[in-house]
C-alpha cells in the first residue's frame, strides 16, 4: 500500500511539469487560438538560458527570473514576428506553424549548446525527505514549490489584476474588446509572454530530473497535450488538474498494468483521456462553445 | 476566346506535367529515380492527408503511422504469408482501412483537438509498439526483402524505372479518383461541412458519418502509399516512422496546399529533398542543425506568405493575371473574428 | 468545379517548376555513371562513404565522425595508404533508414566507394543493397544481427556483441552471489534482447526488467518496482540521459544495489558526469576501450596521440567524448586493414580485416588489441573494472570471450 501511495506521489510530482506546460498551452490557445506545439521547445530554450546563467556564476534565485524575463520577451517576439501574420481561424496553418517553430527552436538550441545531455544542477540541492514511510526528493519538492508558485501567480494575475482582466477579455471576445479600445496585438503578445514565463518554470523544474537536452520536453509536451484534452483547453484550472492526473495515471499504469512497462506506460493515461472525452468532448472543465450558424 | 484560353492553359500544363512525369525514367539515372519514387510514395500519403484535412477539415498528426502500418502489413504479407505483390498491397490497404475505422469513427464524433490528440498519440506509440511485438515485426531489424520489391517484368525497363512508373500511375489514379469524388455531391457536402458545419447539419448532412467515411478512405490511401514506399525501400524498420515523420507529412500538406493534389507532390518533394540537400550545401560541424533551421524558416515563411500553400500562391498569381476575384471558401471555419477586426 | 480544376491545375505550374529544379540536380542516363573503382596502378584515392546520424534522435553519436575524420586526415598527411589518399565522403542520415539507403546508393553509384561505414542499428537496412553491389560495409555499434557474415560476406562489425557481455556479467554474478535477485534496465530494442539472451545462457534471468525508450529519464516507478521485488543486483545497459538520471536517482534515495554497467554506457560523458561520481562509485563494468575523459589514461600514448590529432584537426571540444575516441579507433582499424589489403577494393578490405591479428591501436585498454574473429568483429577481450570515484580501475585479468566458449 505504501508503494502505491509512493508511486502516486511520484506521478503527481511528474505531473506538475505536464501541468505547467499545459497551463502555458491553455493561455496561448485562449489568447491567440493556436495550439502551440512548440511550447515544449520554448521551455527547453528557457531552461538552457537559465543553465547558461548558472554556468556564468549567477545564483539560482536570480538566474530563474532572468530566464523568465528573457523567455517572455522571446515569446512576445515570436508572436509579433511569426504568429501574428497567420489568420487565427486557419487551424491547420497555425498547427503547422507550431511545428516549424518546434523544428527551428530545436535547431537553434542544438547549434548553440550541442545535443549532449547536460547536467542541470538540482534546484534545491540533493536530499530526500521522508515521512510516513514515503519519500520526496529535493527535485520533487522544488517542482512543487516552483510550479505551485507559478500557478498561484497565474490565478492572482488573471483574477485580480487589470492586466489579467484585459488578457481574459481579449481572449474571450475579440470584437467587443476591440470596441473597448484594447489593442488586440499588444495584449495577445502579452499572453504569449506570460505563457512563455510559465513554460520557463516547467523547463527549469524538468531539467534536473530529465537531463538538459534539446529533446527533453518531447514526452512532456505530448502529456501536456493530453492534459489539455482531458481538462478542457479553455479552462486553466482544468488543464492543470489534467496534467496532474496524467502524471499519476502514467506512473500507476507503468507499475501495475502488466505488459505496459516503461515505454507504453502512457497508454493507461491516454485510454482514460479518450474515455473521458468520449463522454465530455470538451474535457472535464472545458466549455462547449456556442456558435451561431 | 480569352475564356477558353484561361481554362485551356492550365489543362495544357497538366498534360505537359504528366507527360514529363512519365518521360523522366528514361531521362535520369536509376539512382535519381530511387529518390523520386520515394517522393511519389510520400506524395500518396500527403494526398491522403489533403483529403482528410483539406477537404473534411479533420486535423491528423498521425498519417505517417497509418502509412507505416500499410508498409508493415504489406511486408508481412509478402514475406511471411508469401502473397504476390499485388495482393499484398491490397491486403495492406485492407489493414489500413480497419485501422481507419477504429480511429475514424470515434474520431469523427470527438472532434478537432481530440482527434488531433488521438492521432498524435498513435504516431508516438507506433514505433514503440513495433519494438514490443518484435516477434511479428522483426523488432529493430524490421522486415527486409532479399531482392527488390517492385521487380520489372520486362527487360526494356529496369527495376527502378518500373517501380517509379508503377508508383506514378498509382498516384495519378488516386488523384483522379479523388478529384471525381470531391467534385460531386460528396464534394459539395464536404465543402459545406468545412465552412459552415452547423448549416450543413441542418441541411441533413450526417457530419459524423461523412467525416468517418473520409477518414477511412484517407487511411486506405495512406496505407497504399506505405506499401509502395516499403517496396521501393525494400524494408520496413521502426526508425522509418517516428512521430516526426507524421508531423512532416502535415507540413508537406500545408506547404503544398491543403486542397491541391499537385501541391501534395510539391510538399512531398520539399520534405524529402530539402533536408538532405541543405545539409549537403552547408559545410561545417553544425551544418546539420543549420540545415534544419533553414528548413524550418523556409517552411515558416511558406506558411506565413502562403497559408493556402504553394498551390494557393500560384492560383492567386494566376488569378491576378486574369484579374478574376478570389473564391469565397477560405478553407477553414470562420467562427471567430479576424486579426484585423481586433486591431 | 471549374474553379477547383483551375486552381489544382495551376499548382501544376509549381510542380513543373520544382521538377525542372530537381532535374537540374539529377544526372542524365547513360553518362556520368559510377567512376572506375579500380584503385590499383595510379595513386587514385580510396573512397570510403560514411553515413552517420549527425542530427535527429541519435545525434549524440555525431562526434564519432569527428574522430574517424581525424584519424583519416592524420593518415593522409603521412602519405595515405601506400601512397593512396583515403577520401571520406560523409553524409548525415539522421538515423533514418531511408536516408541511409539513399546515402549508400550515392556512395556506391556516384562516388565509387569501396567501403561504406555506418553507425549501426539501422545499418541493417543497407545490407542487402551493399550485398547486391558487392561493396564492403562496416558498422560501429553493430548489434548481433550485423554479425551475420555468412549471409552478408562483405559486412563487418566493430564493437563487440552485447550478448557476450551479458554472458560475462552472468558468469560474474553467479560466482559472486548465486542467490542474487537481478534487475535489468535496457533499451526497448534488440540490444536488450541480445544481452538478456546472453545472461540467460549463463543462467541469469532477471526478476524484473525495465525496457524503456531512448530518452526516457523518469524511472522512479521502475525503481520502486525493483525495490519491491527485492532486487539487490542491477544491470544497466542504457545510454544518456537515462543512465545518468537513473544512477543519480538511485543514489539520492539511498538505495545501494550492486551495479553492473555496460561497456559502452559507463563512460564519463554518458553516465558519470550526469549522475555525479558519488552515484557511480563502487559500480562494476566489463570495459575494453579507454575513456578519453578518464584521468587514468591521460598519459597513455594512445590517448595522447588521439588528443593531439583531434586538436590539430579543430575538434578539441569532442576530445572527452568516447564516441569520438571510438571513431578514431575505428579509423585505425580501417587504415590498418587497408594497409594489409592485397587489393584496394571491397574484397581486399574484407579479407584484410579478417586477418588483423594482435593489432596495436590507440583506442583499446592496455593489453587489448584488434584481433579478428568470428562474426566479422575484431574485439573479443574485456577487462573487468570497478569505478573508485575517480577512474575505472581494472580488476583481475583480461578475459577473451573466445577462450570462454562464448563465441565459437
Amino acid at each position: 500500500m505504501t508503494e502505491f501511495i509512493q508511486i502516486t506521489l511520484d506521478g503527481l510530482m511528474t505531473g506538475l511539469i505536464y501541468a505547467a506546460l499545459a497551463l502555458a498551452l491553455s493561455v496561448i490557445f485562449q489568447g491567440t487560438g493556436m495550439l502551440n506545439l512548440a511550447q515544449g521547445e520554448m521551455a527547453v530554450l528557457a531552461a538552457y538560458i537559465s543553465y547558461s546563467a548558472l554556468m556564468m556564476g549567477i545564483p539560482l534565485w536570480l538566474a530563474i527570473p532572468i530566464a523568465i524575463v528573457i523567455s517572455a520577451a522571446i515569446g512576445a517576439a515570436v508572436y509579433f514576428v511569426v504568429v501574428r501574420w497567420v489568420d487565427r481561424r486557419n487551424q491547420t496553418a497555425l498547427t503547422t506553424l507550431g511545428v516549424t517553430l518546434l523544428l527551428g527552436i530545436s535547431a537553434i538550441v542544438s547549434m548553440i549548446w550541442g545535443t549532449d545531455p547536460q547536467r542541470f544542477p538540482p534546484l534545491f540541492g540533493t536530499w530526500v525527505v521522508g515521512f510516513a514511510g514515503l519519500r520526496l526528493t529535493s527535485q520533487q519538492v522544488a517542482g512543487a514549490v516552483l510550479v505551485g508558485g507559478a500557478m498561484l501567480a497565474m490565478v492572482l494575475l488573471f483574477k485580480y489584476t487589470a492586466f489579467g482582466l484585459r488578457l481574459r477579455a481579449v481572449a474571450q471576445n475579440q470584437s467587443s474588446a476591440a470596441l473597448l479600445g484594447i489593442t488586440g496585438g499588444v495584449w495577445l503578445a502579452s499572453g504569449w509572454a506570460v505563457a512563455s514565463g510559465v513554460g520557463t518554470i516547467a523547463g527549469v523544474v524538468a531539467a534536473p530530473s530529465l537531463g538538459l537536452s534539446p529533446g527533453m520536453m518531447t514526452v512532456p509536451l505530448l502529456m501536456a497535450l493530453a492534459a489539455t484534452n482531458l481538462g478542457g483547453i479553455s479552462s486553466r484550472g482544468g488543464v492543470v488538474l489534467g496534467g496532474l492526473m496524467i502524471g499519476v495515471l502514467t506512473a500507476l499504469g507503468g507499475r501495475y498494468v502488466p505488459g505496459l512497462g516503461g515505454d507504453l506506460n502512457v497508454l493507461l493515461a491516454f485510454v482514460v483521456v479518450i474515455a473521458i472525452v468520449m463522454m465530455k468532448p470538451a474535457g472535464l472543465f472545458g466549455r462547449e462553445s456556442t456558435v451561431r450558424a | 476566346m480569352t475564356g477558353n484560353l484561361r481554362t485551356w492553359i492550365p489543362r495544357g500544363i497538366v498534360a505537359v506535367a504528366i507527360v514529363l512525369g512519365i518521360a523522366i525514367p528514361f531521362l535520369v539515372t536509376d539512382y535519381d529515380l530511387f529518390a523520386m519514387s520515394r517522393v511519389l510514395a510520400v506524395a500518396i500519403c500527403v494526398v491522403s492527408l489533403n483529403l482528410l484535412m483539406g477537404f473534411s477539415g479533420q486535423i491528423s498528426l498521425g498519417q505517417g503511422a497509418i502509412f507505416g502500418v500499410g508498409g508493415y502489413a504489406a511486408m508481412m504479407l509478402l514475406r511471411y504469408a508469401e502473397w504476390p505483390i499485388g495482393l499484398a498491397v491490397i491486403g495492406a490497404m485492407g489493414v489500413s482501412i480497419v485501422l481507419g475505422v477504429i480511429i475514424g469513427i470515434p474520431g469523427a464524433r470527438l472532434g478537432g483537438f481530440n482527434l488531433g490528440l488521438l492521432t498524435i498519440v498513435i504516431a508516438a506509440l507506433f514505433p514503440i509498439v513495433l519494438y514490443r511485438f518484435s516477434d511479428f515485426t522483426g523488432g529493430q531489424a524490421g522486415i527486409t526483402l532479399s531482392g527488390l520489391g517492385l521487380v520489372s517484368p520486362t527487360d526494356s525497363l529496369t527495376d527502378a524505372q518500373w517501380a517509379y512508373l508503377v508508383i506514378l500511375l498509382v498516384l495519378l489514379f488516386c488523384i483522379g479518383v479523388l478529384r471525381v469524388i470531391v467534385s460531386g455531391r460528396t464534394g459539395r457536402a464536404l465543402a459545406a461541412l468545412r465552412t459552415a458545419p452547423i448549416l450543413a447539419s441542418s441541411m441533413g448532412i450526417d457530419a459524423d458519418r461523412l467525416k468517418a467515411t473520409v477518414f477511412v478512405l484517407s487511411s486506405a490511401i495512406a496505407g497504399l502509399g506505405g506499401a509502395l514506399y516499403a517496396f521501393v525501400l525494400g524494408l520496413v524498420v521502426p526508425e522509418s516512422y517516428p512521430l516526426v515523420f507524421s508531423i512532416t507529412i502535415l507540413v508537406a500538406s500545408v506547404v503544398g496546399g491543403g486542397r491541391s493534389w499537385w501541391g501534395a507532390i510539391v510538399g512531398a518533394a520539399a520534405i524529402v529533398y530539402l533536408p538532405s540537400w541543405l545539409s549537403e550545401q552547408i559545410p561545417g560541424d553544425t551544418s546539420a542543425y543549420l540545415a534544419q533551421l533553414i528548413f524550418a524558416i523556409v517552411l515558416g515563411l511558406c506558411i506565413i506568405i502562403a497559408p493556402q500553400g504553394v498551390a494557393g500562391l500560384v492560383a492567386r498569381l494566376y488569378r491576378s493575371l486574369w484579374h478574376s476575384p478570389a473564391p469565397q471558401d477560405p478553407g477553414f471555419t470562420a467562427d471567430q473574428p479576424t486579426q484585423k477586426e481586433i486591431q | 468545379m471549374m474553379k477547383s480544376i483551375r486552381r489544382g491545375s495551376l499548382a501544376a505550374v509549381a510542380l513543373v517548376g520544382v521538377a525542372a529544379l530537381a532535374l537540374t540536380a539529377c544526372s542524365p542516363r547513360g553518362g556520368g555513371a559510377a567512376p572506375d573503382d579500380e584503385a590499383g596502378e595510379d595513386k587514385t584515392p580510396i573512397v570510403v562513404g560514411v553515413s552517420w546520424p549527425l542530427s535527429g534522435p541519435a545525434a549524440s553519436v555525431a562526434p564519432g565522425v569527428a574522430g574517424l575524420e581525424t584519424y583519416i586526415e592524420e593518415t593522409n598527411a603521412a602519405g595515405g595508404v601506400d601512397g593512396h589518399p583515403v577520401e571520406l565522403v560523409i553524409a548525415d542520415d539522421a538515423y533514418d533508414p531511408a536516408r541511409l539507403v539513399e546515402n549508400q546508393r550515392k556512395f556506391v553509384e556516384k562516388d565509387g566507394a569501396v567501403l561504406v561505414v555506418n553507425f549501426g542499428g539501422i545499418s541493417i537496412a543497407g545490407r542487402d543493397y551493399l550485398k547486391q553491389k558487392n561493396v564492403a560495409g562496416l558498422s560501429l555499434a553493430a548489434n548481433s544481427a550485423l554479425g551475420d557474415i555468412e549471409n552478408y560476406p562483405l559486412q563487418r562489425a566493430f564493437w563487440p556483441d552485447v550478448g557476450w557481455e551479458g554472458e560475462l556479467q552472468a558468469q560474474w554474478i553467479s560466482e559472486q552471489n548465486p542467490d542474487a535477485v537481478v534487475g535489468y534496465v535496457g533499451f526497448n530494442n534488440d540490444l536488450s534482447e541480445s544481452q538478456l539472451a546472453g545472461l540467460a545462457n549463463r543462467g541469469v534471468v532477471p526478476a524484473e526488467e525495465a525496457l524503456v525508450a531512448p530518452g526516457t529519464s523518469d524511472l522512479s516507478a521502475q525503481v520502486s518496482q525493483f525495490q519491491a521485488a527485492g532486487v539487490d543486483t542491477l544491470i544497466v545497459n542504457i545510454g544518456a540521459p537515462t543512465v545518468g538520471a537513473l544512477l543519480g536517482y538511485i543514489h539520492q534515495i539511498g538505495w545501494e544495489p550492486t551495479l553492473m554497467l555496460g561497456s559502452t554506457t559507463s563512460d564519463f560523458a554518458a553516465a558519470i558526469n550526469q549522475a555525479g561520481p558519488d552515484a557511480v562509485e563502487g559500480a562494476y563494468a566489463f570495459k575494453w576501450y579507454m575513456d578519453p575523459a578518464d584521468p587514468l589514461f591521460a598519459e597513455e600514448p594512445g590517448y595522447v596521440a588521439y588528443a593531439e590529432a583531434m586538436t590539430e584537426q579543430g575538434h578539441e571540444d569532442d576530445i572527452p567524448d568516447s564516441l569520438a575516441m571510438n571513431g578514431y579507433g575505428m579509423g585505425a582499424a580501417i587504415v590498418g586493414a587497408l594497409s594489409q589489403a592485397e587489393s584496394l577494393d571491397s574484397e581486399g578490405f574484407a579479407a584484410a580485416w579478417d586477418s588483423l591479428s594482435d593489432f596495436e591501436n590507440p583506442l583499446t585498454l592496455p593489453g587489448i588489441t584488434f584481433d579478428s574473429g568470428p562474426t566479422g568483429r575484431v574485439l573479443f577481450d574485456f577487462q573487468f573494472s570497478r569505478f573508485d570515484g575517480t577512474s575505472w580501475q581494472p580488476e583481475g585479468e583480461i578475459v577473451d570471450v573466445r577462450d570462454l566458449g562464448i563465441v565459437e
